[in-house]
């Protein structure tokens, strides 16, 4: 890609769903669902895109949808994916599903589903905590944000879900942000081409989450991967690239837009700013070593 | 809004009512019409619903007043208090009911004292004056209570000017 | 702190009985419409107000898994959920029960998905009847404050030691406000003592839990069945110790309502609140009804409410939960009734299923229609519709 003349005009998530203004899990829904196509089949756990899809008799997607219990989205994936299997169907299992709902309770089933290389396009919309209930935080949530269950900001790192699921070799791997379409989209079409397990997360600013304004979202969206806090990269057969995108900018430009950081001290920030700093050497020295990998025909789960 | 609901009933248990208060769950997203309930008496409160027929009927943004569901419930002889720059005569005549109306332009005055539309708290002085159940200083302690770093001489002085400045109809 | 009105949601007054029973860890996973009321506790850890230790768990599952280990290791312990989080940690309630684990859960009641429905009924709670669980419903926040007290030392007594499910309708009491009276951290502290456990003791060391032959399994059943029946008794003095210290009287079965009723009314939760609203409207038209309100499901009190309904006509069941085709309630009356010297007509009704409003007018309909039709036979379970 791409061109925004390549996509299709067609609609797969409708107007007049009950998302947030501004919401970023909306923009990259939007788009993801027009290079997948009408021959998807979504399976989505509780969370804000089950909530905003509507409430009965509505549905704000065109495409056949199927609710599952939180932390159960990869299990019922998996059995639509045997089910299409055994049945001969070229349909698309799509995961859809939240940071809270793939890291956490969900979390063993995702890691099973990956690690039996279940035929399922699994995206994570990276909200970074629990946006349905409130704003509780999830493991996904970044070191020092607010939220209602750490009012005092979160002391731990956020977990670093992307090598995790890299770690299971699976076919596909990447992180993606609204701040970038463009890449996201290239990314979506990468992963459908392909089979076998493939896991995109993507990161969806939460303006009321975040405590930014409204139109916000694509803008966080890109100073999150530029200032590296939320690094591009792909990982496939073995091999890990990472995506710069132009001049790096301090974490502070990032983190002073968005109220949920408030408060924080100059230390916090430098030592956000570090271990920031140090992730990012370490995807680099990934790269480097895993140049000379190739894993190409390892991953065989038919 | 869910919030005025609040302040009123701490207010009114402060002078020594049995409250109740109850925010309506629908999907919350912002944008959307919202409800919140407030009972007062003189003895505990068992009922556990919506209030279907309101004493009073306190209208935040008067953009709701095109809504039927809004106005379906009111009773003969009730109380509206609406924040708007409107007439009350001119919002009774598309209501069609019996009913008593007060307006008072909560908007304009909180915005005068706090720089900027906080209706929640300003309309709650209004309130005092058409139900009589609450007092100046219980919507203060309240207020302080649920925003302990909020300014509150600026906001009891857009309290205190919305308690005077209703214009109000009476019953025909 | 001394003793203070205060207007509280059911979430905020359960917020608060936790922090007055100096609960030492907390462990739980959000869920609606339980998120206010751990959101609180961490507030209140945050602000110092209370010194626990909390455990950010990433399922309910986990979040019971967590309490259990903390009650084990000496600590007061605290979990709250729903629905959804109930069912998932089901395996660790039964773990809790037969364990014999002191614990203290809130259960915020919401239907039970599919389809996803965030508002109240009973079924939730009352599909863990099973699990070993002593089962509190309560019917108002005041309640609700003052029953997380009372679990702790009805959980903790040595003759009991079952953990306990504090159980409240979610919204119509989770997110309404209302009065509480707020007790004084030092009368809260005289009536619960400090928990302790010495079960994991390395001077003596035991193994728990392991495994069994049925003849020793039938014999851990019987000591916990034992257990069990002891803690109506145990329950029914920390409702008078309670009542002796903080002037708040509660009982297994709460009847209410003026005259001699023939004709009662039976309900739990928030059910029973608006069938108090209906009764009042009953009393003053001189209709002799009455509410027999459940405040304590497990263990069900048989006799108590055996003698509730001796001489009466006729029971109006108004029951929020459904187990197939028949509510719960309804078949733990029925059962307690059977053997009853006096066993009064049962008339079943099901309401507020999926958060469905009961409205007390509903309530009075209901009670009018049937009032003089009252000697004829049941004719069958009956849906009540949404009240208006």
């Amino acid at each position: 890609m791409a061109a925004i003349s390549e996509l299709t005009d067609e609609e797969f998530l409708l107007k007049g769903n009950s998302a947030c203004a501004g919401c970023g899990a909306t923009m990259a829904i939007r788009w993801v669902l027009k290079i997948l196509g009408r021959d998807t089949v979504l399976v989505m756990p509780a969370g804000c895109v089950s909530v905003f899809q509507g409430m009965f008799p509505a549905s704000a997607f065109d495409v056949p949808v199927v609710d599952s219990s939180f932390g159960a989205q990869s299990s019922f994936a998996a059995g639509l994916a045997a089910a299409y299997k055994i049945k001969g169907r070229r349909l698309k299992v799509v995961t859809l599903a939240g940071d809270g709902g793939t890291a956490d309770i969900g979390f063993h089933a995702v890691s099973a589903a990956a690690e039996r290389g279940d035929d399922v396009l699994y995206i994570c919309y990276d909200n970074e905590a629990y946006m349905n209930t409130g704003v509780q935080r999830s493991s996904l949530t970044p070191y020092g944000a607010k939220t209602g269950t750490d009012p005092k900001g979160k002391l731990e790192w956020k977990k670093n879900l992307p090598l995790i699921m890299a770690a299971h070799n699976i076919t596909y791997v990447a992180t993606a942000s609204v701040g970038y379409p463009f890449d996201l989209l290239r990314k979506v079409k990468k992963a459908a081409s392909l089979s076998g397990f493939r896991y995109i997360h993507i990161l969806t600013p939460c303006p009321p989450g975040w405590g930014s304004s409204e139109n916000l979202a694509a803008e966080l969206g890109r100073l999150a991967v530029r200032c590296g806090i939320f690094p591009l990269f792909e990982v496939e057969n073995g091999r890990l690239t990472l995506h710069k995108v132009g001049n790096r900018v301090a974490v502070r430009r990032y983190l002073e837009l968005q109220k949920r950081f408030e408060g924080l001290t100059d230390e916090q920030i430098q030592y956000i700013q570090k271990r920031v700093d140090d992730d990012l050497r370490y995807l680099e020295l990934l790269e480097k070593v895993t140049s000379e990998v190739n894993r190409a025909g390892q991953v065989d789960r038919t | 809004m869910a919030t005025a609901a609040e302040l009123f009933a701490r207010a009114a248990a402060y002078d020594g009512w049995f409250v109740q208060s109850t925010p309506f769950f629908g999907a919350e997203r912002r944008g959307a019409l919202v409800v919140a309930y407030a009972r007062a008496s003189d003895s505990r409160i068992w009922l556990r619903e919506p209030v279907y027929n309101p004493d009073i009927l306190i209208v935040f943004d008067q953009r709701a007043l095109s809504e039927e569901s809004v106005l379906s419930g009111l009773k003969e002889g009730c109380k509206m208090l609406v924040n708007s720059n409107r007439s009350p005569e001119d919002i009774k005549a598309n209501i069609g009911k019996n009913v008593q109306v007060f307006t008072v332009d909560a908007s304009e005055i909180s915005a005068k004292y706090l720089g900027r539309p906080v209706v929640n708290t300003t309309l709650l002085g209004s309130l005092a004056s058409v139900s009589k159940l609450i007092s100046l200083q219980s919507i203060r302690r309240s207020i302080l209570y649920r925003f302990p770093k909020t300014d509150i001489e600026a906001t009891m002085k857009a309290v205190e000017e919305a308690a005077n400045r209703i214009a109000g109809t009476y019953l025909s | 702190m001394a003793e203070q009105i205060e207007v509280l949601t059911g979430n905020a007054a359960a917020a608060y009985g936790v922090k007055l029973s100096r609960a030492q860890v907390i462990a739980a996973y959000p869920i609606t419409p339980q998120t206010t009321l751990v959101e609180r506790i961490a507030e209140f850890i945050a602000k110092g107000e209370l010194k626990a230790e909390y455990i950010r768990v990433e399922s309910e599952h986990s979040a019971l898994a967590a309490c259990i280990g903390a009650s084990l290791g000496g600590a007061r312990a605290f979990t709250a959920t729903s629905s959804q989080g109930l069912l998932l940690m089901q395996e660790m309630l039964f773990w809790a029960g037969y364990g014999r684990t002191p614990l203290v859960m809130a259960v915020v009641t919401r239907a039970i998905a599919p389809p996803w429905n965030m508002w109240s009924e009973h079924t939730d709670a009352l599909a863990q009847r099973d699990t070993g669980w002593i089962q509190i419903f309560c019917h108002n926040n005041q309640e609700v404050l003052d029953s997380i007290i009372q679990a702790y030392k009805i959980s903790e007594d040595k003759r009991v030691m079952l953990p306990v499910m504090v159980c409240f309708d979610g919204f119509e009491i989770s997110h309404t406000s209302e009065n509480v009276t707020v007790p004084e951290q030092s009368d809260v502290d005289s009536f619960l003592p400090p928990y302790d456990n010495d079960l994991l003791d390395v001077e003596e060391p035991k193994l728990l839990w392991n495994g069994v032959y049925p003849e020793d399994a039938f014999k851990f059943k019987t000591i916990f069945s034992e257990a069990a029946e002891r803690s109506l008794s145990v329950i029914e003095e920390v409702h008078r110790d309670f009542d002796s210290r903080f002037g708040r009287r509660y009982e297994a079965v709460e009847i209410y309502g003026r005259y001699e009723p023939k004709v009662f009314l039976v309900a739990m939760g928030s059910v029973a609140s608006s069938a108090k609203a209906a009764v009042d409207v009953l009393n003053r038209e001189g209709l002799p009804v009455g509410l027999i309100r459940i405040r304590l499901f497990r263990p069900f009190p048989a006799s108590e409410l055996q003698k509730a309904v001796e001489g009466s006509e006729a029971l109006i069941i108004l029951d929020r939960s459904l187990s197939f085709t028949r509510g719960i309630l309804s078949t733990e009356v029925a059962a307690a009734l059977y053997n009853a010297k006096s066993r009064p007509k049962i008339f079943e009704y099901i309401v507020g299923l999926g958060g469905a409003v009961v409205t007390h007018t509903s309530i009075v309909e209901t009670v009018k229609h049937l009032l003089p039709r009252i000697a004829e036979e049941p004719k069958g379970i009956v849906w009540l519709k949404s009240g208006g």
